[in-house]
C-alpha cells in the first residue's frame, strides 16, 4: 500500500502541492485536475524524482526514498515527457531498460514480446524509434512502464497522443492490471477514466479536494446539470448567462448541457464525470 | 499489570525493515554495489548514449601529446614548461568538459527520467561513469607525457602526479556540483572555476614551471594525487549512495 501524508511541496515562494494526504490499495486511481494543478508534481515525488518539502510517502510503512532499489524493484513509472534513443528500436531500448531494471536477458526477452503484444507493436519491434508517431512512442512508453511487472504502476499523462481505438485499448490493459496492482494515472480528459477508474482524485489550488469513487464524485451534481435546445440567435446571450458544459448544433439549433441552482430549470439530465470536471474548475477555465 | 499490546503491523514492518537494512550490505557497500550492477548491466548500457566519452578523453591524451610533441625547435626545457601547462591547466579541462558535455546531453535527452525509477538509475551509472572516466582520464595525462619521457626520471613522475592531482580535483568540483547545487549556481560555480584555471594559465604562461615542479618534494606530490583520488572516489561514492542529493537539488533533478 502507498500512503501519502501530510505532503507539501514548494519551490521557494511558491507553493506546487499543499498537505496532500492518500492511501492507494489495490485498484485505479485518477488524479484529475487541469494542467498546472500538481499533478505531476505528486506523481514525480511518489516516483522519488522529488523530494517532499514537508511530509513522507511510505510504501507498506517505510520510507521510499529509505527503500531505494527495492521501491524501485516494484515500481513503473512514464513521465509526461517520455524520452528516448532515436537511433534504438522499441526492442533495444527495452533491453537496455530491462537490464537497468535488473532482469536478467531471458526474463527480459520473454517479457519484452509479451509487452510489445500488449501495446500493439510486435509488428514494429525493431523499427527504428525516430520515424514513430507521437502514439507508437507513448505505446512504446506504457511497454517499458510494465516490463517489471510492477506492483505500483504509476502513468503522468498516458494517453496522450493515442487514437481512439489505441485509448480503448489502453483503458481495458489498465481495467485488467489494477485487479491485482495499485495503477495511478494522471489525466484531464475525463472519458479515459470515467469507465476504468476505482478512485478520481480531483485537485484543486494544489490540493486534494476529492478522493471518491466515480458515482460520488458524479452525485454532487444530481440535479444541477441540464439539457435544453435554443436558437442559434440566443446562443451569445445563453453562454453569458450560464455555465455551458457542453453544446451540439442540430438543425438550426443547439443541443446545450448546462449547470445551474437544483430544480430551477426543467430537463435534468444525469452528471457525468465531465460535468462535474467543468463545473469545479469553471473559474481555472475562465483564466 | 498492563496487559501487553502486540505491536501494529506497521510497527512490525518498520523492525523487519531496519533488521534487513542493517544486512543489506550490498546496498552499502559502493566497490560490490558497481560490480553487481556492472554485471547485470554491462559496461556497454552504462555508456549508453555517451559511448563517445571515453574515447574522447584519450584522443586529449593523444592530442596533448601531439601538441607537446609537435614543436622540434624547441629546447626541453620548454617543452617541459609547455608540457605542464597542458597536462596541469589545459587538460584537466578539456577531461572534465567530456564528462559534462555527456551529463547535459543526457538531460537534454529526458531518458533520465525513465532511468532514475529503475533498479540501477541514474545515480549509479552516474557514478560508474565518474570512476571509469577518472581512471580513463589519467590514461590520458600518462599518455601526454609520453611526449617528454625522454626527461626521464623523476621529475616525469612529479607532473604525472602533479596532473592527476589536478584532474581528479577538477572531476571532484564537478561531482560536488552535481551533488549540491541548484541549475543557476551550478553553472556560475563552473564558469568561476574554469575561469579560475584560465587566470592561472595566463599567469603562468611565461614562467619557468620545470625549475618550480623540481623543487616540489615527491612526498607531498604523492600525497596530493593520493588524497585528490580518495576525494574522487568518495564523491562517486556519494554520488551513487548518499541520500543528500535529492534534499540539495542537484543539477539532474531540475
Amino acid at each position: 500500500m502507498l500512503s501519502v501524508r501530510h505532503v507539501t511541496k514548494k519551490y521557494g515562494n511558491f507553493t506546487a502541492l499543499s498537505d496532500v494526504s492518500l492511501e492507494f490499495g489495490n485498484g485505479v486511481y485518477a488524479l484529475l485536475a487541469p494542467n498546472g494543478a500538481g499533478k505531476t508534481t505528486l506523481m514525480k515525488m511518489m516516483a522519488t524524482l522529488l523530494f517532499p518539502t514537508e511530509g513522507e510517502i511510505l510504501w507498506d510503512g517505510t520510507e521510499i526514498n529509505r527503500l531505494g532499489a527495492k521501491y524501485r524493484e516494484i515500481l513503473g513509472y512514464l513521465p509526461q515527457q517520455f524520452g528516448y534513443y532515436k537511433s534504438y528500436s522499441p526492442k533495444s531500448y527495452l533491453l537496455y531498460l530491462a537490464a537497468l531494471k535488473g532482469m536478467d536477458k531471458k526474463t527480459a526477452k520473454a517479457k519484452i514480446d509479451q509487452v510489445l503484444q500488449e501495446v500493439a507493436l510486435e509488428n514494429d519491434a525493431k523499427k527504428r524509434m525516430r520515424k514513430f508517431s507521437g502514439g507508437m512512442l507513448q505505446r512504446v512508453g506504457i511497454a517499458q512502464a510494465l516490463l517489471n511487472d510492477p506492483k505500483l504502476l504509476i502513468l503522468d499523462e498516458p494517453t496522450a497522443g493515442l487514437d481512439p481505438k489505441e485509448r480503448v485499448r489502453f483503458r481495458n490493459m489498465i481495467s485488467a492490471l489494477g485487479r491485482d496492482r495499485t495503477v495511478i494515472l494522471s489525466t484531464h480528459i475525463v472519458s479515459d477514466i470515467e469507465s476504468i477508474a476505482d478512485q478520481v482524485i480531483l485537485l484543486k489550488d494544489h490540493q486534494v479536494i476529492g478522493c471518491n469513487p466515480v458515482e460520488t464524485i458524479c452525485s454532487m451534481m444530481k440535479g444541477r446539470v441540464y439539457e435544453t435546445r435554443i436558437s442559434e440567435k440566443e446562443w451569445d446571450e445563453f453562454q453569458q448567462l450560464h455555465l455551458v458544459l457542453g453544446e451540439k448544433p442540430e438543425h438550426g439549433e443547439v443541443l446545450v448541457r448546462y449547470a445551474g441552482e437544483p430544480g430551477v430549470y426543467d430537463n435534468p439530465v444525469e452528471p457525468n464525470l465531465e460535468d462535474v470536471f467543468l463545473y469545479l474548475y469553471r473559474d481555472e477555465k475562465k483564466e | 499489570m498492563k496487559p501487553i499490546e502486540p505491536p501494529s503491523r506497521l510497527e512490525r514492518q518498520r523492525e523487519i525493515t531496519a533488521i534487513l537494512d542493517k544486512a543489506d550490505l550490498k546496498e552499502r557497500r559502493f566497490l560490490p554495489l558497481i560490480a553487481h550492477m556492472l554485471k547485470n548491466v554491462g559496461l556497454i548500457n552504462c555508456f549508453r548514449g555517451v559511448a563517445w566519452a571515453p574515447g574522447l578523453c584519450l584522443l586529449v591524451g593523444l592530442f596533448s601529446w601531439g601538441m607537446i610533441s609537435a614543436d622540434f625547435t624547441a629546447t626541453v626545457s620548454q617543452n617541459l614548461n609547455f608540457c605542464l601547462q597542458m597536462t596541469l591547466l589545459i587538460q584537466p579541462l578539456l577531461l572534465t568538459g567530456i564528462s559534462l558535455a555527456a551529463c547535459i546531453i543526457e538531460k537534454q535527452l529526458d531518458v533520465w527520467e525513465i532511468r532514475a525509477v529503475c533498479r540501477y538509475n541514474d545515480k549509479y551509472l552516474l557514478a560508474f561513469r565518474m570512476l571509469f572516466m577518472g581512471i580513463v582520464g589519467i590514461f590520458s595525462v600518462a599518455l601526454s607525457l609520453l611526449s617528454v619521457r625522454s626527461v626521464g626520471g623523476l621529475l616525469v613522475v612529479k607532473i604525472f602526479l602533479a596532473s592527476t592531482a589536478a584532474y581528479l580535483l577538477c572531476g571532484t568540483v564537478l561531482m560536488v556540483s552535481l551533488r549540491f547545487l541548484p541549475e543557476k549556481w551550478f553553472w556560475t560555480v563552473l564558469v568561476l572555476w574554469y575561469g579560475l584555471e584560465l587566470f592561472l594559465l595566463a599567469r603562468t604562461w611565461q614562467d619557468n614551471m620545470a625549475d618550480w615542479m623540481d623543487g616540489v618534494p615527491l612526498p607531498l606530490l604523492i600525497i596530493a594525487a593520493l588524497g585528490t583520488a580518495g576525494f574522487y572516489f568518495w564523491q562517486t561514492r556519494q554520488l551513487a549512495l548518499s541520500k543528500t542529493n535529492e534534499k540539495m537539488g542537484g543539477y539532474w533533478k531540475c
